[in-house]
């Protein structure tokens, strides 16, 4: 009675394996976060803040501007030409009108809370920040944020 | 007699599975490396509060930082921070200097003389000691920056407001535009 020894292959067992694979899955689906292409916008480099707090996450409706070195507006707004204060003004008043109208449609009532969120780059000049804040104040709205960093990337 | 086959399903050609797992192990690597890409750490955004505040009336033409005596609304204790550009193409400061709103002229904390951080640090010194002086919840600070200041020093300066104790920091427009 021969028997063959040694000539069995090792066959791999996948189980964990494939169990670790789709935990991996699991994991990087979980914590993906895919951004709107209007909200941020990679060329902006933020100024660091260390006392920067968390984002206020209360706000029924965002509209983000994002303010580059040369202080100008980009983003979705770069097909616009928003180069004065009141122009910004009206583009703001013409936004905060059709949010309000949309977030009414959908059956919100009263006051809508819209924050602006202003992205400026870290070499853009206090007086263009500024110009900006300002027109948002000048179209109506009553809440906005500064961005930064809360250390340096 | 030979020994039962102990893997009945051992043909010739190697194992035959049963399942076939290896398109189901090729996407699942497709889809790990999908999203190992298009991963990102935590988010390292945040925000800063922001408040605007009004210029004050500027007095004589060249003498922009001798300002009127405070409103009846507006707190003893607030105190402005200054920070003046040095060269507006490049947009770093060049001086810092604090007031009290009662005061009639601003003491200069720090010039060219001295680096920025260094500046910082005399700043934040000088504000814990008014902070001390000043009314609790109430102490108020406005940052007036040169227009042409870079906003990375404006934030800065907001840093070490918030470090000396001051919550309520309000923002001025730069002297451009008041």
């Amino acid at each position: 009675m021969a028997t063959n020894v040694g000539s069995e292959a090792a066959d791999p067992n996948l189980v964990p394996l494939l169990d670790l694979v789709l935990q991996l899955i699991m994991f990087f689906m979980i914590t993906v976060n895919f951004v709107r292409v209007d909200q941020f916008d990679d060329s902006i480099h933020l100024p660091v803040a260390q006392s920067a707090v968390p984002m206020d996450k209360t706000a029924e409706e965002w509209v983000f501007l994002n303010l580059n070195k040369k202080g100008d507006l980009v983003g979705t707004l770069s097909s616009f030409v928003l180069d004065t204060p009141e122009k910004i003004k009206v583009h703001l008043m013409q936004e905060k009108s059709s949010l309000e109208r949309a977030a009414k449609s959908r059956g919100k009532t009263g006051d809508i809370k819209i924050v602006i969120i202003l992205r400026a780059d870290k070499e853009c000049k206090y007086a263009d920040v500024w110009k900006v804040l300002d027109s948002c104040q000048r179209a109506g709205f009553k809440y906005w944020q500064l961005r930064a960093m809360t250390r340096a990337s | 007699m030979g020994m039962r086959d102990r893997h009945p399903h051992r043909t010739a050609f190697g194992v035959n599975l049963g399942l076939i797992i290896t398109p189901m192990l090729d996407m699942s690597f497709q889809i790990l490396a999908f999203f190992v890409m298009t991963y990102h750490p935590s988010a390292l955004e945040a925000q800063v509060p922001v408040g605007l505040a009004e210029a004050r009336p500027a007095g004589k033409p060249n003498d922009p930082l001798v300002v009127p005596a405070p409103g009846p609304d507006e707190i003893a204790d607030t105190v402005s921070v200054i920070v003046k550009v040095g060269d507006a193409a490049t947009g770093k400061p060049q001086k810092l200097l604090v007031k009290r709103v009662t005061e009639p002229v601003p003491q200069q904390i720090a010039g060219a003389e001295v680096t920025w951080e260094h500046a910082l640090r005399t700043l934040e010194r000088e504000l814990r000691r008014l902070r001390k002086d000043a009314d609790g919840e109430n102490a108020a600070i406005r940052i007036e920056a040169d227009g042409d200041l870079l906003q990375q020093y404006v934030m800065e300066v907001y840093d070490v407001c918030k470090s000396a104790g001051f919550n309520k920091i309000a923002f001025v427009p730069p002297p451009v535009l008041r």
